[in-house]
């Protein structure tokens, strides 16, 4: 996983905290001064649009520019690269999380691209049956039971939840670009991941624009996708009939309306 | 940047595949039966049809391009999807609430809208394989079919098809993809567009959708 981002993700941490600190401190005497939309969810809507923005004007108009001066094997390789950093993020969160096959492979997999496949530019271990995984702090605070509490949008960063957010720090301390000493080096490491970011996200961020409810799309997903990891990759015979049963009848305002928290998502189920 | 995490990414690639997302398929998929023989298929059966299709269509690639592709896949995707049970349970009160002639209006849409995204995004192929995993009856008259896709990098995504029978077909209702449910997706965007927005506009965007699809904005 590449720390592209994390810097500024993790400023504004702080910000976010701070207001969901206060919208959970908002009591009931305080619902008349409300607006329609609680202040989580506004700074989340807000938040949403930001980094939209930020792709459509930024880093959409960066990536084309990118592709135009790049040829394919130069873009393939930088993506290595920056996929292959952040595996130890990855495998020391299978290890934390007791999944140890997952662990040695994804381990494996960084060690043998690192080694044979110079630093990551070339991926040896796709040859070698050593798939990716995906995981993170977050999963493994979910595998250890801690709920997911209120769902969030980062700025420069994307949809995450309180749970995921100490996963922004172990980025950091797991990536590279907080070792390297030469300033100059360091806001390099972090301006090409930007540009690899937008080249290798960029379809899927133009699938969340397509979406009929683009942030409703995007946080469903998330938020289902995050529990599915938990769950070691399993989804229950009830899960998956829980989408035949009807829908409940329309109220005035659907539960993802009214709050930003999800306190059903627990750990582990 | 935003969506860097691929915890993220790999939902947003599987939200992306499960309107549309066959999976499985490989080799087996290969000589999977044409949709003109598929009569009376088993659920499986129902599947390897959609991924023969889904493969002859990536092959085409884009020398035979969007439209030659939506021809590919149009007829099966409409046939192996029960499109008005999804429509009704995505839409829930609202449903009930059309008329008979917006209900036909909305099933068929979200047909074209459903074979159109399959055509746009599955415009290549490069190695990607497909392989059903197992079958299981899940209640009476429901199946799963489990199954995965691997990518050409070698990453493995899980596909869960759940169909149900009606006049003696089978036919998928929903499709779970690495743990992201297309029913449970579409019901929290439809549902919270329509009170928003109205009926109308739903139809609108995705009527703007397909069009866009075709002329290749997509």
């Amino acid at each position: 996983m590449s720390h592209r981002g994390f810097l500024l993700g993790t400023a504004f941490a702080a910000g976010v905290l701070a207001i969901s600190g206060c919208a959970t401190v908002h009591g009931p005497g305080s619902a008349a001064s409300t607006p329609s939309r609680p202040p989580l969810q506004a700074f989340n809507h807000t938040m949403f649009h930001l980094n939209m923005g930020l792709y459509d004007y930024v880093l959409e108009p960066v990536s084309t520019g990118y592709k135009a001066v790049t040829p394919g094997f130069v873009r393939t390789g930088v993506s290595n690269v920056f996929s292959n950093v952040g595996m130890p993020y990855i495998f020391i969160n299978d290890f934390l999380q007791g999944r140890v096959q997952q662990g040695m492979e994804d381990m494996s997999r960084f060690l043998v691209n690192s080694v044979f496949g110079l630093g990551g530019l070339f991926d040896v271990a796709d040859k070698l049956d050593l798939p990716t995984h995906d995981n993170s702090l977050g999963v493994t605070l979910g595998v250890w039971g801690v709920p997911q509490g209120p769902y969030l949008v980062l700025p420069f960063y994307g949809p995450s939840s309180l749970r995921s957010l100490p996963g922004l720090a172990m980025v950091m301390f797991t990536g590279p670009a907080y070792y390297v000493t030469s300033t100059p080096a360091k806001y390099a490491l972090s301006g090409m991941g930007i540009i690899n970011t937008g080249y290798v996200d960029g379809p899927k961020i133009r699938m969340v624009q397509e979406a009929v409810n683009p942030y409703q799309f995007m946080r469903n997903a998330w938020e289902q996708h995050e529990q599915y990891l938990i769950s070691g990759g399993m989804v229950s015979k009830s899960q998956l009939l829980e989408g035949l049963s009807l829908p409940p009848a329309a109220s005035p305002e659907t539960p993802s309306a009214a709050t930003e928290s999800s306190p059903q998502k627990q750990g582990k189920h | 940047m935003f969506l860097k995490k691929n915890v993220l990414l790999t939902a947003v690639f599987a939200m992306s595949m499960a309107p549309l997302l066959p999976a499985w398929a490989g080799t087996a998929a290969e000589t999977a039966p044409h949709t003109a023989a598929v009569k009376a298929m088993t659920p499986q059966a129902t599947i390897d049809s959609l991924d023969a299709a889904l493969l002859k269509a990536m092959h085409g690639g884009s020398k035979i391009g969007y439209h030659g592709r939506y021809a590919i896949i149009s007829p099966v995707v409409r046939q192996v999807y029960d499109f008005t049970r999804i429509a009704h349970l995505t839409l829930g009160d609202t449903w009930t609430k059309l008329s008979s002639a917006q209900q036909k209006a909305f099933v068929e849409v979200l047909a074209d809208y459903t074979a159109a995204t399959y055509a746009a995004r599955f415009n290549n192929y490069a190695g990607e394989h497909f392989a059903v995993v197992s079958s299981q009856n899940m209640q009476p008259g429901t199946e799963g079919v489990f199954s995965t896709l691997t990518m050409h990098n070698g990453k493995v995504h899980r596909f869960d098809y759940l169909l149900q029978q009606q006049d003696g077909h089978w036919r998928i209702v929903n499709v779970v993809a690495d743990g992201v449910s297309d029913l449970s997706l579409k019901r929290a965007e439809y549902t919270e567009t329509i009170k928003s927005k109205g009926f109308a506009a739903l139809v609108a965007h995705l009527k703007a959708q397909i069009a866009g699809y075709a002329n290749g904005r997509s």
